[in-house]
């Protein structure tokens, strides 16, 4: 039988994950390896930074991938290759804008790399090959530069 | 309370860099100009680029130096030396594009602006470095970069070097803190504090920082400067005191010099009536010695004629002397001969101390002892003539 780990959200709601699951996350894995987990071990493991949602979406995330190899990390910008993504995560993060920021945002806190990979390349698709004026309209960013 | 969705730009740098480091570096050159935000973010990228691509071609220059065999002739035939053609003129190239920028980056004014000039570099390296037969011809592979990059430099060193250095004189005008009145000051300031001038906040706080070590510097050079005024007082109040010393040490010498000239001229006038003793003609004189105290005889034999002495000369009892013309000579007694050559000694020197100028127009005078040697004494002028009036 699996062990499984107690995880709560910054609004409260209590998730059952699997250790194989939830060592995904490379935060998870060193505060277990750390400080270690006994069979009796009911602790429960605050997230403060992620809300029940995006931990559902990250946990949906990693229960897919978790045989999955970490990526390699970058040295340099790569090709346009490098910018493919697989059909399943295209679908997995065809979601609001809010939304994929803050899946960004709960696996650079998480240290999940394939997440944030991926995550990162959808919104690198989306800057890609677009002016700064139509980039600022995408993310409705104010410039706050004074014009020459 | 619903929570407003994060933004991009409430992304942190870290992931912005991960986004934008899907992305060539071409369009991070131009996502610049979305916002503060992508701008800082870029420039990172940027210039860890081009100090990234700098690295990477030497390290490929080492290792395609290490397949080449050593010897110059094998060399150009081997067919790796395209390769390193190539690499050798990215290397040049790279050091001339950061004569054009480097400067600007280390103060942080400026990044490494064309990102299209970074991409292509990478290209031509990687084309290099992985294709396995001999590259093309070199002014071909070459040709792009060499464009761009030059395109690049030259439109930074006409459209935006001027620009940051009117902004750094500016900037430097501001830290001066003469020139310009409080209005602008603030101004200034203003932008500063709201961070639309931040760069400038930075050359300033440098500036500021180089006055402080400056003043430090000279404060340091006046200490110095005290000490040694100090140590220059300390040495002039001891050259004082000596020389005050050497006054009373002159003074003293004085003193004992007019004694000496006073002893002189007693010693002179005995002398002077030594002489007189001395008859001219065939008779014998006593005269005593003062010097030694014991009483002692001097007999002189014939002198037919006494006028100016060149030479006065004593061998055995007799004393010669030397005129301009003629010869003369006295039979003399002496007791003891050792000290009538003391005290004829004694005479000369002190004749000579009297008149030590008149040493060519003395005449000479030789003394001969019981053991046959023969002593030069020395008259003055106006002794002998005193001696010729007396005779």
């Amino acid at each position: 039988m699996s062990k499984i780990i107690k995880l709560q959200t910054s609004d409260g709601e209590i998730f059952d994950v699997d250790v194989e699951v939830a060592t995904c996350s490379g935060l998870i894995k060193t505060m277990l390896e750390v400080l270690g987990m006994d069979e009796s071990d009911k602790e429960i493991v605050s997230l403060p930074n992620v809300s029940s949602a995006i931990l559902k979406k990250v946990l949906e995330w990693t229960k897919y991938h978790k045989d999955n190899a970490p990526p390699p990390e970058l040295d340099e910008p790569t090709d346009i290759s490098s910018l493919e993504i697989c059909s399943w995560d295209y679908n997995f993060l065809k979601v609001d804008q809010g939304t994929l920021f803050e899946i960004i945002l709960a696996a650079n806190y998480l240290d999940i790399k394939g997440l944030l990979v991926v995550t990162c390349k959808t919104v690198a698709n989306m800057i890609k090959g677009k002016s700064p004026e139509n980039i600022r309209k995408t993310f409705n960013i104010k410039s706050g530069f004074t014009p020459a | 309370m619903a929570t407003i969705p994060p933004n991009i730009c409430d992304l942190p740098d870290v992931c912005i860099e991960v986004i934008l480091g899907y992305l060539n570096y071409e369009e991070i050159s131009k996502v610049r100009l979305v916002c503060h935000h992508f701008n800082e973010v870029s420039q990172g990228i940027l210039n860890r680029g081009f100090s990234n691509v700098q690295k990477c071609v030497t390290r490929c220059i080492k290792v395609i130096k290490s397949q080449l065999p050593k010897r110059d002739s094998q060399r150009r035939s081997h067919h790796l030396a395209k390769h390193m053609d190539i690499l050798s003129s990215l290397e040049t190239r790279i050091s001339l594009l950061s004569m054009t920028y480097v400067k600007y980056i280390e103060i942080g004014v400026s990044c490494f602006i064309p990102g299209k000039v970074l991409d292509e570099l990478y290209s031509v390296i990687r084309y290099v470095m992985l294709c396995g037969t001999a590259p093309k011809n070199t002014g071909e592979v070459l040709q792009e970069l060499r464009d761009i990059s030059s395109m690049a430099m030259e439109h930074f060193d006409e459209k935006v070097a001027p620009f940051l250095k009117k902004r750094e004189t500016s900037t430097f005008q501001l830290g001066g803190g003469d020139s310009g009145t409080t209005n602008e000051f603030i101004e200034l300031y203003s932008d500063v504090v709201e961070g639309r001038n931040r760069l400038g906040m930075m050359e300033m706080m440098l500036s500021l920082q180089k006055y402080k070590y400056g003043v430090h510097l000279l404060r340091n050079q006046i200490g110095e400067h005290q000490k040694k005024f100090l140590e220059l007082e300390k040495r002039a109040l001891e050259q004082e005191k000596k020389f005050l010393i050497q006054e009373k040490k002159i003074l003293e010498q004085a003193k004992k010099s007019i004694e000496q000239e006073k002893l002189l001229f007693e010693l002179s006038r005995q002398v002077a009536s030594l002489m007189d003793l001395a008859e001219p003609t065939g008779t014998k004189r006593k005269a005593e010695d003062s010097h030694s105290g014991a009483s002692k005889m001097l007999k002189f034999g014939k002198i037919s004629c006494f006028t100016d002495l060149k030479r006065v000369e004593i061998k055995g009892d007799e004393l010669s002397f030397d005129g301009p013309s003629t010869s003369y000579s006295v039979s003399v007694e002496v007791p003891r001969s050792n000290d009538i050559c003391c005290g004829a000694k004694t005479i000369e020197d002190e004749l000579l101390r009297m008149n030590p100028s008149k040493k060519g127009d003395s005449h000479n005078l030789k003394g001969k002892n019981k053991r046959g040697g023969t002593k030069p004494l020395q008259i003055p002028k106006r002794f002998t003539r005193s001696q010729s009036k007396a005779h």
